[in-house]
């Protein structure tokens, strides 16, 4: 039985006066991959980056309850966010690579943290390329632009440079809903890969992805949190009819 | 939301509850064929296995496009599941009734102690159970899926103490023995008839509350076993 | 299938005929322009023009020294103009809340723009030269040495004239970072000083350049500004003067001096001088000096602009 990583309590989103999340409670486990998914505007997207306090760059954001990482509220006056967003990682829909090399993408975040040392960056590089499976494919365009390489090839240089900061929780929002069904294959696959060492969180709105990638999946609509449960029970048996709905497609 | 697999899926129930309705006639046919020793109606029975076998083929046909083009979950799956559970069922049960009429023409003419055995309670319980059978799994009643479950035991009895009987028979004369043995073979088809029926309402608990039921009925295991290797 | 004939699209022929013929008239228009100040004043480019100094009130001669005059108070008006504005679009686009007040202050600088440039000159002479200068001659003592038109006067005016163009400029190229790419940072852990000046700003560089060279342009044009601000029509000598440390001396451009300056040099040989026919081919000889002066100023930012949008990958 896994730990649990991520605890959320009652947790309420407001932009402004309208209210986006209602008191959503749940236990993440570690070294799993966890999914969220729902319809479109359910909120999934907005509860993904409460976990890294992503929210706080946005204006007129409340947010009201708690979020323990590894017993940490991260929601404390006194906590680090720009430490915080160096453990939880993130990888965004479309690939937001810098204009610059794939070395310097990949260096970018360590660099930001203090290390220096040319030879530990070359290790860093060969290090995350190779757990994002793209090593082979970059080890001799380490110089060129990194916006040169195809879109999946740069969504998985993206995971390498979340990964460059040596995260415990990687966060994806939808990351391979802009690439080619091969593409996505690879990715993953590579997120099979990874949940060996590090916690998962991936939304999605293909269902079939979250069945195939997922231990267990979070099913949000209109803010709230349905049901969550192992990903298994969700697609073969759901306790709540509006995720039979949705999984079902009779709604979404 | 009208979704592309309702269409597949109304599809496959009508052609599954054509096939109900073909196996329960052919079963009633089969039955009083014997009853009424009507040869004409034996052999009525035997020809239309063919179109039994026929809509058994469409109905496996139409699931494996189903599973193929899109990819149900929760109850659509469990229904299609069990769809092709109960074709299988209703097919064996068809194969049951053309046997049964393959009897008739056999031996013609009922033996005289043919009132002696229980075959008549038999034919009446089977009956029932494969109508129940069928109803409860259109209507998804599981009342009446638990009885049928319940009535097998009856079956099961009457089967006994036809082999009892029958021996008994046997034993009375030479000249006995072969009409005796082919009643004795229609009365373990007839047990076995309903087998299928249970099986077929076993089904009705999967689809409805993805409760397997099979094998043990006593015991009620979840869908998601704790067997399948979690955590 | 039915497939028709090809029909003739009348309104838009039209359309496309009405714009070339504005296209091929604006062409016309600045060749001409053009072509009539080359023709004018090529005759009378020569090494002595361009390095000599006017003789005999500007009929014969050169402009030597207005040319250093330009370059030397352009190169202020960037030093001045280009950080500061560059700093102010950083603090209003990434750091400054939307309140009512950063709202005046944006509309002001937008406002700014559309200020009369003489306008810009009383404000030197009024601020600059009789209040700043005045006062910094009074704590340190040094007489009358700010507080009178100088280099450094005309440089500050001129920088605040071309300042909205800078802001404005990387306003835009640092609202043309996407969104996505400083979330990427933050997302990596970065704060907020970190991304712009690691992300936001070199991405904007390119746009930064380009109001650079804008401000170039407008600042070595400009006449009205500097009318009273230090500009003169003869000096004996060029603004240097010697810094030494010791037996060692270089020369230096000494910004508490006049200068004089090929914009208005132009404007004073055209209207005031003496012999105006005279001088029109020196008019015309001056003004094509000026226009390809303000390219070669230009020249670098140019340059570096397009190095900076091939490594971006925008070329």
């Amino acid at each position: 039985m896994k730990e649990t990583k991520i605890s959320v309590k009652d947790l309420n989103l407001y932009y402004g006066e309208k209210q986006a999340l209602r008191n959503i409670t749940l236990d993440i486990p570690e070294k799993r991959v966890t999914a969220f998914i729902g319809p479109s505007g359910c909120g999934k997207s907005t509860f993904l980056r409460v976990l890294n306090r992503m929210n706080d760059l946005i204006d007129h954001v409340k947010i009201e309850g708690e979020v323990f990482i590894d017993g940490v509220n991260i929601y404390d006056k006194s906590l680090d966010v720009v430490n915080l967003r160096k453990n939880v990682g993130m990888v965004f829909q479309k690939s937001n690579l810098f204009p610059k090399t794939i070395y310097e993408n990949i260096v970018y975040g360590p660099k930001i943290n203090g290390i220096r040392d040319k030879k530990l960056l070359d290790e860093i590089v060969e290090k995350t390329l190779n757990q994002a499976a793209i090593w082979n494919e970059a080890k001799d365009r380490l110089n060129e632009n990194a916006l040169s390489l195809s879109g999946g090839q740069q969504q998985r240089l993206c995971i390498a440079r979340a990964l460059a900061v040596e995260p415990e929780i990687i966060l994806m929002d939808e990351p391979a809903s802009a690439l080619d069904p091969l593409s996505t294959a690879k990715i993953e696959e590579l997120i099979h890969d990874l949940k060996k060492q590090y916690t998962i969180v991936i939304v999605t709105h293909n269902m079939q992805q979250a069945a195939r990638v997922s231990d267990q999946t979070a099913f949000f609509y209109l803010g709230e949190l349905i049901e969550f449960d192992r990903t298994t029970k969700i697609f073969t048996n759901p306790s709540m009819k509006q995720t039979e709905d949705y999984v079902t497609g009779r709604f979404g | 939301m009208e979704r592309l697999l309702d269409e597949h899926i109304e599809k496959l129930k009508t052609r599954v509850i054509k096939m109900c309705s073909l196996v329960d006639e052919q079963v009633q046919s089969a039955i009083k064929a014997v009853e009424d020793e009507d040869l004409e109606l034996a052999k009525q029975v035997i020809e239309k296995d063919n179109k039994v076998d026929k809509y058994d083929n469409k109905i496996d046909k139409i699931c494996q496009r189903i599973f193929a083009l899109t990819q149900p979950v929760a109850m659509d799956l469990r229904l299609i599941m069990s769809s092709l559970t109960i074709n299988n069922n209703l097919e064996r049960i068809g194969d049951i009734a053309v046997n049964i009429a393959e009897y008739t023409l056999m031996i013609q003419k009922q033996p005289s102690f043919f009132h002696q055995t229980k075959l008549e309670e038999m034919f009446k319980v089977t009956k029932q159970m494969l109508k129940d059978s069928i109803d409860s799994y259109i209507s998804g009643n599981e009342a009446l899926a638990k009885s049928v479950i319940e009535e097998d035991d009856a079956l099961d009895k009457l089967n006994f103490d036809n082999h009892k009987i029958l021996i008994d028979i046997m034993k009375q004369s030479p000249d006995n023995i072969e009409p005796a043995v082919a009643l004795l073979v229609m009365s373990r088809q007839l047990e076995r008839l309903g087998d299928h029926c249970t099986n077929i309402a076993e089904d009705v608990f999967f689809i409805v509350e993805a409760r397997l039921v099979k094998h043990k009925y006593e015991k009620f295991l979840f869908a998601d076993d704790k067997e399948d290797n979690e955590d | 299938m039915e497939l028709k004939k090809r029909k003739k699209d009348f309104s838009g022929f039209i359309s496309l005929g009405i714009v070339r013929l504005m296209f091929f008239f604006l062409a016309f228009i600045l060749i001409l322009l053009l072509g009539k100040i080359f023709i004018e004043g090529i005759g009378v480019i020569s090494l002595e023009f361009l390095i000599d100094e006017p003789r005999n009130n500007m009929t014969e001669g050169g402009i030597g020294p207005a040319i250093f005059g330009t370059v030397a108070v352009t190169l202020f008006m960037v030093l001045f103009a280009v950080p500061l504005g560059v700093f102010s679009a950083i603090y209003l686009n990434e750091y400054a809340k939307d309140t009512f007040f950063t709202r005046i202050i944006r509309t002001s600088i937008n406002n700014l723009a559309g200020v009369p440039s003489i306008v810009f000159g009383l404000f030197g002479l009024g601020f600059f030269i009789l209040f700043v200068g005045k006062n910094l001659d009074e704590v340190f003592e040094t007489g009358l040495l700010f507080g009178q038109p100088a280099l450094l006067w005309a440089s500050a005016t001129l920088a605040v004239l071309v300042l909205p163009i800078v802001i404005v400029s990387t306003l835009e190229a640092l609202n043309s970072v996407p969104k996505s790419h400083r979330d990427a940072s933050y997302g990596l852990g970065a704060t907020k000083w970190q991304t712009i000046k690691n992300v936001v700003v070199p991405q904007a560089r390119p746009g930064i350049l380009t109001g650079t060279i804008l401000a170039i342009s407008r600042g070595a044009g400009e006449t009205a500004p500097i009318l009273f601000l230090g500009a003169a029509f003869f000096l004996p000598n060029l603004p240097i003067a010697d810094l030494c440390i010791g037996d060692y001396c270089i020369p230096m451009i000494n910004p508490t001096e006049q200068f004089m300056y090929l914009a208005y040099h132009i404007f004073i040989m055209a209207t005031q001088s003496s012999n105006p026919t005279e001088t029109l081919p020196l008019q015309y000889g001056s003004t094509l000096v000026l226009i390809v002066l303000t390219f070669l100023l230009n020249i670098t930012a140019i340059i570096f602009r397009y190095r900076f949008r091939k490594s971006l990958g925008r070329l």
